[in-house]
């Protein structure tokens, strides 16, 4: 009865020291990575000569740094008053940021030519384009591969520890220093990450149908698919 | 139908041009159009006649050459309000596949002319009648044919209350039995009195509707006339021969 009582016990102080810690780190730093993506990704398609190469160069730059090594700087050069948390939420949206640039661009650069030019043949202007047209189009593309990345942002949020933030693995370690279970701690952990992508990944299916069910077909450019069945019915 | 100039000029087009790398594909077009006119421009495949339509409205920048709408030299500052008055009908339709039929044809009028949105939807419901297609409004892109999917994209391009219309091939991607449907709605536009540029191989059509015809040889036109004249009594060898092939085919 009481190995029971312990591992509930643990069971709630990791979900509410650790997960609930980790949890508020992520729609701030999704929220401003999205953010970072939308603006970037429309930066790019626009082709501005400067403009494009310095998002292009920050890309590239972030892709070939380690998360470990973004956090660091972050929490060590930039001036965030040694909080780690806000450390921790800038260096998440300094890389994921510029991986969602990439997924926006390229949401946006699956939306046909044909698109583009109907929209422009109307009159309509750049944010008219956008919005009426390309975004909601592109979403197809977009929202399967940003739920993806974050995902990744997500498990990336284990690494904060390493600057302080104490957050659901950082617990962990805590706690082993009190109790030394390593195996059902980490087994914990494990289910508890495990579940939120889980969950995360859940959400993003019914995104993507609802999105698809819009778009009027389940395959973009197979409309002679749906007219046939049309015809069948 | 209007006699040659009988209208106001409505687009002076001068000495166009426009080459893709070493390819010239306009070599200093010029005409008019007159309102109310259809000009039908025919030619060989890869002769330039879409880019010439493109250019127009500025989906292609042009190198070279000048072009007046309504007297109005269109420039890089002007193109944007230029196209709200050009209409333009592709060869793919290019129909919003996220937006409704009725949705498709009210959006530019509401958001880019800012017009009353019942108002709108008002017009476009007699638009859709026209073209025999109300049963359809609430319908996607894809629940619809070609043939249906090009009206609607006529009557797109028509809810702008455009100065001209531009149509690129506008039955080159149509089933055979759904041709007929997209001609005679361009010819009632016509009997309208809508002031057109088509671009087509549909001769039939050329020769009924019509004011002028072009043929579009090498970048730029080799002859224009009437279509008594163009079909009975082409002037030059490589239209003559263009027409010889169309019925032998």
């Amino acid at each position: 009865m009481e190995v029971l009582a312990t591992q509930v016990s643990l069971l709630r102080v990791l979900f509410l020291r650790g997960l609930v810690p980790t949890l508020a780190l992520v729609p701030i730093a999704l929220a401003l990575a999205v953010g970072v993506g939308l603006l970037g990704g429309m930066l790019r398609v626009m082709r501005i000569p400067v403009v494009d190469r310095l998002i292009w160069f920050y890309i590239y730059l972030m892709r070939g740094i380690p998360m470990l090594v973004i956090l660091f700087l972050a929490y060590y050069a930039l001036p965030t008053g040694n909080d780690p948390r806000v450390a921790a939420t800038l260096a998440l949206v300094a890389c994921h940021g510029a991986y969602m640039i990439e997924i926006f661009r390229s949401g946006f650069e699956a939306v046909t030519k044909g698109q583009r030019e109907a929209a422009r043949a109307l009159g309509m202007n750049f944010w008219q384009r956008m919005t009426l047209v390309i975004l909601p189009q592109a979403v197809l593309v977009i929202v399967p591969a940003a739920v993806g990345q974050l995902i990744i942002l997500v498990k990336d949020t284990a690494l904060t520890s390493i600057i302080g933030y104490v957050e659901i693995t950082r617990m962990g370690r805590n706690l082993m220093q009190t109790i030394m279970m390593p195996v059902p701690i980490f087994l914990y952990i494990a289910i508890y990450y495990f579940a939120v992508c889980h969950l995360l990944k859940l959400i993003a299916n019914r995104l993507e149908h609802a999105t698809r069910v819009r778009l009027g077909s389940t395959e973009r450019a197979a409309p002679a698919t749906a007219r046939a069945a049309g015809g069948a019915r | 139908m209007t006699a040659t100039g009988a209208g106001n000029t409505i687009l002076e087009v001068r000495d166009l041009r426009k080459h893709f790398g070493k390819l010239v594909v306009l070599n200093g077009v010029s005409f008019d159009l007159h309102e109310q006119e259809v000009f039908v421009i025919c030619g060989p495949s890869g002769s330039g006649k879409s880019t010439l339509i493109r250019c127009i409205n500025g989906l292609e920048p042009k190198d070279g050459g000048t072009i007046k709408l309504r007297g109005t030299l269109v420039d890089k500052r002007n193109l944007r309000e230029a196209t709200e008055k050009i209409g333009m009908v592709f060869q793919n339709f290019n129909l919003f596949p996220h937006m409704t039929a009725l949705e498709n044809v009210v959006s530019a009028p509401v958001h880019v002319l800012k017009r009353r949105r019942a108002e709108v939807v008002e017009e476009a419901r007699a638009l859709f009648e026209k073209v025999g297609l109300s049963d359809k409004i609430q319908s996607k892109p894809s629940q619809l044919s070609g043939g249906q999917q090009q009206r609607v994209a006529i009557i797109r391009a028509l809810a702008m209350q455009p100065d001209i219309m531009l149509f690129d091939e506008p039955t080159s991607a149509l089933d055979p039995e759904m041709i007929k449907g997209v001609l005679q709605v361009m010819q009632q536009l016509a009997d309208d009195g809508t002031t057109m540029i088509v671009v087509t191989h549909e001769m039939s059509f050329a020769r009924e509707v019509a004011d002028r015809i072009a043929f579009f040889y090498e970048g730029n036109f080799l002859e224009v006339q009437e279509p008594a004249g163009f079909f009975r009594n082409p002037q030059q060898p490589e239209t003559r021969r263009f027409l010889g092939e169309l019925v032998n085919t």
